[in-house]
């Protein structure tokens, strides 16, 4: 479903992410871990095309996340780590228009919008200045977005950082309902109950490569039996290990 | 426990705060787009040369305020009752014998009277930019405040505001560029010579503080008891009102403007004691004594405005800093029923359409502003004297209806990257190119600045221009102009736009409207001649170069918010038609004799 052949950025001679070779499979919910500045974000940006790869390729249902770019997005939902919306706007009509982007007719939109607000618990702030959100409505209403139009990848970078702990399980929730749906997420983060609580694989990056993957069974391996994600997470990306 | 620091060191930790935040915008200008600090340094630059760009273009605007402001004292010599002999050695008061004349008469005695009243009002005109301006800037309307986070910081309010106002008196460039050069002209004209900048400027800096001192008044005040749309109205008229300031003081430099030099003549004689008036009659003083006389007035009424100002923000602040929630209240779903039925055009042109009916700013910079700057240089300059001349001549009616098009394009087309804000991610999410999406856009601000041309058609057809075949072949060439333009403007516009700055004055690069504006003269040069291949050799290569812009624009929307990556460097159409451009204007626009074309006029 998702596939990373040798994807890398480099910022100059700082290498962002280095060449990344990995699959993700059709209904999977797979946790890209690592700390801040390991490379997540950019590796997000490189699939949803806003960052051109300095090498290798990202496809997405066969197609490649630059050359088919348009064709990637019909099945694509994306929330940033800090969605920004437009001025002036609305979340209903902000969320109506992004469901007419993606080609719903003006009343399934409509509809469609007042359907999610609804979901999301936002139909009491859908007339005022999306701009004016708080953080956790704000994320709840990019992920409105980014289903809007059902799509079968969801790409979600931090989806639940700056949430409270009830926005947080509520967003949890949704994502766990879509995955058992079938929908194929691929989601940042440096929560790693998170991560425990939802994830049928992860990927922990660190500074810029891959340095893991696997199921939490897999990951164990050579360590504890009973060792946590928290635990594994720590031996894979401990500088000390990492330079020796 | 740490002593707290005193107020001076407070003082002067908040002004050094400010001048990194300064100096950053200038390394953010000096180096590039995303700049990632030496660790993540890119290969290459984007835009390596922008600096001296910079740098050349305020040296070039300092000039040019510099020779406005003394033009205007040279005009305003000769041109009122201030007893000069320059009309008698010449029949025109703008020959340079004239100005010669008026020159040798302002060094060799202090300003006449009637000229110091015109030279206040002057004064005060640039003062009321050097205000407004500022108070104008997307600053007011923002919805985060930096006051809110300032005050949590150990120290007295006091402190707090002085440095503030400090800091707004000296990063305050338009209302340095508006001051200062008419400062340096005043102690030009008075007879100093080297020392004209610093005493210019030591004049020009208690004027800076007074504006500062009303814009932090102003704007504390506002914030604390409008609502943050009255905020965003009030955001947009103050923008628009300093405009015709702009150009009053401006056209007292036009020989032609008979106007606003009529108001200087008969400007009251008490604004001489305002800080204006002290300022430049500390500089026309003629003895030392004189001088710092009016110097001292000077700073103690300044000095006087900032205690009222200090004292004003103290009580304006007195229960906290924020009075109204930021988030603005909407109405409630139930009252406000979505439609469903007819809409016109595509969802991001109904967007478009939505954001301009809200954002009064926007509003009022797209649509509004080309119709005051136009208004203001036809009618303040003296360039149109009456309606007379647009009947007579359909090729000025049409640049006029070209022009104002034009100008509508460039301050909305042009923009439309920049427009999209921090929100561009979104454009990224679509299932649509993007140059498809910047396409649409293009098409809506073509149909809405075509409103322009026509309006200005009718008009002449109702003041009696004659509707002849030469009329119409006018109104088909503007009208064929503006979408060749929305198409430039767009392209352009993906260039000169910097999505990643996070400063809004980085955001557009000024190099790219210059040559919007030179394409669009090059059209204007089109409409003017009568020479029908000429006309078709203009329209022919600026479309051409529209479509091989829009090609090169459209490769570069990939690596638009990528701080690094560019497209890969090759030649296409659009550098041989540059070219091909180029050639034509040399030779029928500066050429002295045509040599492909003849060209006549």
């Amino acid at each position: 479903m998702i596939e990373f052949q040798g994807l890398a950025k480099h910022y100059g001679d700082f290498p962002a992410v280095q060449p990344l070779t990995l699959t993700v499979r059709r209904g999977e919910v797979f946790g890209f871990l690592g700390p801040n500045g390991a490379g997540k974000t950019t590796t997000i940006r490189m699939m949803m095309g806003i960052l051109v790869p300095s090498a290798g390729r990202v496809l997405v249902n066969g197609l490649d996340c630059q050359a088919d770019a348009a064709q990637v997005k019909r099945h694509v939902g994306y929330l940033p780590d800090n969605p920004i919306f437009y001025d002036f706007l609305r979340g209903r009509e902000i969320l109506q228009f992004v469901a007419e982007m993606h080609g719903m007719p003006r009343k399934a939109a409509i509809e469609r919008a007042a359907q999610l607000l609804q979901e999301f618990g936002l139909q009491d702030v859908s007339e005022e200045f999306a701009v004016n959100y708080s953080m956790g409505m704000k994320k709840k209403l990019g992920l409105a977005c980014a289903l809007v139009h059902d799509p079968a990848v969801l790409i979600l970078d931090e989806p639940i950082n700056g949430l409270d702990p009830r926005a947080a399980r509520e967003v949890q929730d949704r994502l766990i309902a879509s995955a058992a749906a079938g929908k194929t997420i691929f989601v940042s983060t440096h929560l790693l109950d998170m991560a425990q609580r939802m994830c049928n694989r992860v990927g922990i990056i660190n500074r810029g490569a891959l340095v893991a993957t696997g199921s939490l069974e897999e990951l164990r391996g050579a360590s504890s039996a009973d060792s946590t994600l928290e635990e594994l997470f720590l031996k894979f990306t401990d500088e000390d290990s990492l330079t020796a | 426990m740490m002593d707290l620091p005193s107020a001076p060191r407070a003082f002067w930790l908040l002004a050094r705060l400010r001048l990194l935040r300064l100096l950053n915008i200038g390394n953010a200008l000096r180096f590039r787009k995303g700049w990632l600090g030496p660790s993540r340094a890119p290969t290459r630059s984007k835009k390596n040369a922008r600096w001296l760009v910079t740098f050349v273009l305020s040296a070039f605007m300092l000039a040019a305020f510099l020779n406005t402001a003394s033009t205007s004292l040279l005009n305003m010599q000769c041109r009122l009752p201030t007893g000069s002999q320059c009309a008698a050695v010449e029949s025109d008061p703008a020959s340079r014998v004239a100005m010669r004349k008026a020159r040798k008469e302002l060094q060799a005695a202090p300003f006449h009277p009637v000229l110091m009243q015109a030279a206040v009002m002057q004064a005060s005109l640039l003062f009321g930019i050097a205000f407004l301006l500022p108070l104008g800037s997307k600053e007011l309307a923002q919805p985060d405040w930096d006051l809110e986070w300032l005050v949590t910081l150990p120290m007295e309010r006091r402190t707090l505001l002085l440095a503030r106002i400090a800091e707004r008196t000296l990063a305050n460039p338009s209302g340095i560029l508006a001051l200062w050069p008419m400062c340096m002209a005043v102690a030009w004209h008075s007879g100093y010579r080297w020392s004209t900048p610093l005493l210019a400027a030591a004049c020009t800096l208690p004027l800076l503080a007074c504006a500062a001192t009303l814009r932090t008044v102003a704007d504390t005040g506002l914030r604390l008891r409008l609502a943050p749309s009255q905020l965003r109205n009030l955001q947009a008229i103050a923008s628009v009102a300093s405009m015709p300031l702009m150009y009053l003081a401006m056209s007292l430099a036009m020989p032609a403007a008979t106007l606003t030099l009529g108001w200087a003549a008969q400007f009251p004689t008490w604004a001489l004691w305002t800080p204006p008036g002290l300022a430049l009659q500390a500089l026309n003083a003629r003895d030392a004594l004189h001088g710092l006389g009016y110097g001292a007035l000077l700073v103690a009424q300044t000095g006087l405005v900032l205690w009222a100002g200090l004292r004003l923000l103290n009580r304006l602040l007195a229960d906290g800093v924020v009075a109204t929630g930021s988030r603005e209240t909407g109405r409630s779903s139930a009252t406000r029923p979505a439609a469903s039925g007819w809409a016109v055009g595509t969802p991001l042109q109904r967007r478009e359409l939505r954001l301009l009916s809200r954002d009064r700013n926007f509003l009022v910079q797209s649509l509004l502003i080309p119709l005051i700057i136009f208004g203001s240089q036809l009618v303040l300059n003296g360039q149109v004297k009456n309606l007379d001349q647009f009947i007579a001549d359909p090729a000025l009616l049409s640049s006029v209806a070209f022009g104002l098009g034009a100008y509508v394009l460039m301050l909305s087309a042009f923009q439309t990257i920049n427009t999209e804000g921090h929100a561009l991610w979104l454009l990224y999410t679509y299932p649509q190119s993007i140059g498809s999406m910047l396409a649409e856009k293009a098409q809506l601000w073509s149909v809405l600045a075509l409103i322009y041309p026509l309006s200005v058609f009718a008009m002449g057809l109702w003041f009696g221009v004659p509707a002849d075949g030469r009329l119409l072949s006018q109104l088909v060439l503007v009208m064929a102009g503006i979408p060749i333009f929305a198409t430039i403007a767009v392209a352009l516009g993906v260039w000169a736009c910097d999505p990643l700055a996070q400063d809004m004055r980085a955001r557009v690069r000024p190099t790219f409207a210059y040559a919007y504006l030179i394409l669009s003269s090059l059209y204007t040069y089109a409409l003017n001649t009568h020479a029908w291949h000429v006309r078709l050799a203009a329209i022919v290569l600026l479309a051409a170069l529209a479509l091989s812009l829009w090609q090169r624009a459209r490769d570069s929307l990939p690596y638009l918010l990528d701080p690094t990556a560019s497209p890969p460097p090759r030649v296409s159409a659009s550098d041989g038609i540059i070219g091909a451009i180029f050639s034509f204007s040399c030779c029928n626009c500066w050429s002295p004799a045509p040599c492909i074309w003849p060209a006549s006029r």
